[in-house]
């Protein structure tokens, strides 16, 4: 049984390795941006996977998004590398805001991420010389020349990446002390967890997760400005799309972004005027009637049919 | 023993909610070794003194050192680590875990240990406590069962000082009894116990050494059956359910 998973998820990582070999142009774009929410929906879990509701992604993401095109633009820096200084720059910020909003809880910690993402926002638009304000600034050329079966392997490497580490924070003690986190912080301390080093560690991570997603996109276009880097598309979709494959866990999120992700687009052609709100209603649908998501409810009906089968084996 | 440095030493502790007074200027000294029992009647302060000395709580003026250490700075997890441990009276298991994987979490950061090496220490824990249901969720569990989880994750980290708030309320007299045997095997493997307990018989089974509190100062100090005749200790409990 074990062996057969295995053989499935290599199968599955295969597949999506060779799909620029045997997919069109438009689908290799779809899954591009499938895989960038994939990336941002893992790091939010995992940040969620803590207790802690965070709603920075879009604000890391954006500080990754500039720190990548401005080295790129005003020191040459090799985009590949910009990606990972945009990781890096967002990973630092949020070290030092950690400090001190991490003591913060619920939904406190919620508005003041928020919040954060918002002054990252204005000060982006703000400095004029620096960041090109409002219009943002261009590269003379996007990353790979705009080749995207190279902009494809990028961000598939990215999601990959994210679910490498999402698998280490549920196989490891990580799982242990965010899972204790999450549940009850007094059983947590009194247990030994340090409870700030492990809320810390899991922020930086998962902003510097953000920051080379972040990077990354502004790369593949080559361009960065507020409302492109800081767009709240990069917050809600990825929370959607965790919502409706299941939270704390790795699969979920996957599941989510690429069944929200090509829903999206299907409906897009689908109903060229509307597609939104349908959307919107197939979310909220989700979310009411499926409260673990299509994870959750997968599992569940795996157990029933096992009960049924075998008999009340399940009952001691 | 008595030449032996304490253990445990607390220093004119207090502890104040507002207005309220939880723990008033309490000093006491616990030896290595020992069962030291409190007892008192509800509101006495005898969960604050726990929740203090643990880490929960900062005293409002006071210190506490612990094997000769000033460990009143340090936060509960820094003190779990050194040897300093204790049960809920109301217990906390996490919830989404299994027996086993609560007990492992203490021995996981509170001893440090390994995933592997936590797994087995877990299991030697939980085998001494006489818990046998290692894999079962926390709902299907009975409160026999969740008490000896609490003291197994307590022992887990590996400690010098055990606190056990309360772990016999509610348990029958051969639960009670099986419970006390319990916890004279960890007395007995070197650890020094405070129990804190409403049920006399289980204070007089057990403890070397008794304090009484009542409204966070300790009226009474001294053997079960010294303290146990002090008209202050008789007073204290009239009208008390017990």
């Amino acid at each position: 049984m074990k062996k057969l998973g295995m053989l499935i998820i290599l199968a599955v990582v295969a597949l999506g390795f060779l799909f620029p070999l045997y997919a069109g142009p438009y689908p290799l774009h779809v899954m591009t941006t499938v895989l960038t929410y994939m990336a941002l929906g893992l790091s939010w879990d995992m940040m969620l996977r803590t207790g802690q509701l965070s709603f920075g992604t879009a604000g890391f993401f954006g500080l990754g998004s500039y720190a990548a095109l401005l080295t790129t633009l005003y020191l040459g820096l090799n985009p590949l590398a910009s990606i990972f200084v945009g990781g890096v720059f967002a990973a630092i910020v949020a070290f030092a805001l950690g400090y001190a909003i991490l003591r913060l809880r619920e939904i406190y910690f919620a508005i003041t991420t928020l919040a954060l993402a918002g002054v990252f926002t204005v000060v982006a638009r703000n400095l004029h010389d620096f960041t090109g304000g409002p219009e943002g600034k261009i590269l003379p050329s996007a990353i790979f020349n705009g080749d995207p079966t190279k902009v494809y392997w990028l961000t598939f490497s990215i999601a990959l990446g994210s679910i490498l580490i999402s698998e280490l924070f549920q196989r490891t003690r990580i799982r242990f002390a965010i899972t204790a986190i999450r549940n009850d912080e007094i059983t947590a301390k009194s247990s030994g967890i340090d409870i700030f080093k492990y809320l810390l560690f899991v922020f930086v991570i998962t902003s510097a997760i953000q920051g080379v997603v972040g990077g990354a996109y502004a790369q593949q276009y080559g361009f960065v400005s507020p409302e492109s880097a800081f767009s709240t598309n990069f917050l809600l979709l990825p929370i959607a799309m965790c919502l409706a494959g299941g939270i704390y866990s790795t699969l979920g999120p996957v599941i989510g972004s690429v069944i929200l992700g090509v829903l999206s687009e299907y409906l897009k052609l689908r109903f060229p005027y509307g597609h939104l709100i349908i959307y919107g209603v197939i979310i909220v649908a989700i979310v009411l009637f499926m409260p673990h998501g299509i994870l959750g409810m997968l599992k569940k009906i795996a157990q029933k049919t096992r009960t049924e089968v075998g008999g009340n084996e399940n009952e001691k | 023993m008595r030449n032996e440095p304490p253990i445990l030493t607390v220093e004119k502790l207090i502890k104040r909610f507002g207005g309220l007074v939880a723990v008033d200027n309490l000093s006491f000294t616990v030896q290595q070794g020992e069962v030291l029992g409190v007892i008192g009647p509800n509101g006495a302060g005898k969960t604050t003194l726990t929740n203090v000395v643990s880490g929960l709580y900062r005293p409002s003026e006071g210190r506490i050192f612990f094997q000769g250490e000033d460990v009143t700075e340090l936060d509960a997890h820094q003190r779990c680590r050194l040897g300093i441990s204790r049960t809920f009276q109301l217990m906390r298991p996490i919830r989404e875990f299994t027996i086993l994987e609560n007990v492992m979490v203490s021995a996981l950061f509170g001893k440090g240990l390994d995933l592997k090496s936590a797994q087995n220490r877990a299991r030697e824990v939980c085998e001494f406590v006489g818990l046998k249901r290692l894999k079962i969720p926390i709902e299907s569990a009975t409160v026999l069962e969740l008490k000896k989880m609490e003291i197994a994750r307590a022992l887990a980290s590996g400690p010098q000082l055990v606190f056990l708030d309360e772990v016999m309320a509610g348990l029958n007299v051969d639960e009670t009894n099986e419970m006390i045997e319990t916890v004279k095997k960890i007395n007995a493997s070197g650890v020094t116990v405070i129990v804190i307990e409403h049920v006399m018989n289980v204070i007089k089974e057990l403890t070397h050494r008794v304090i009484v509190l009542d409204r966070g100062r300790i009226i009474a100090e001294g053997s079960y059956e010294e303290v146990s005749h002090q008209p202050e200790v008789i007073s204290a409990y009239l009208g008390e359910e017990e």
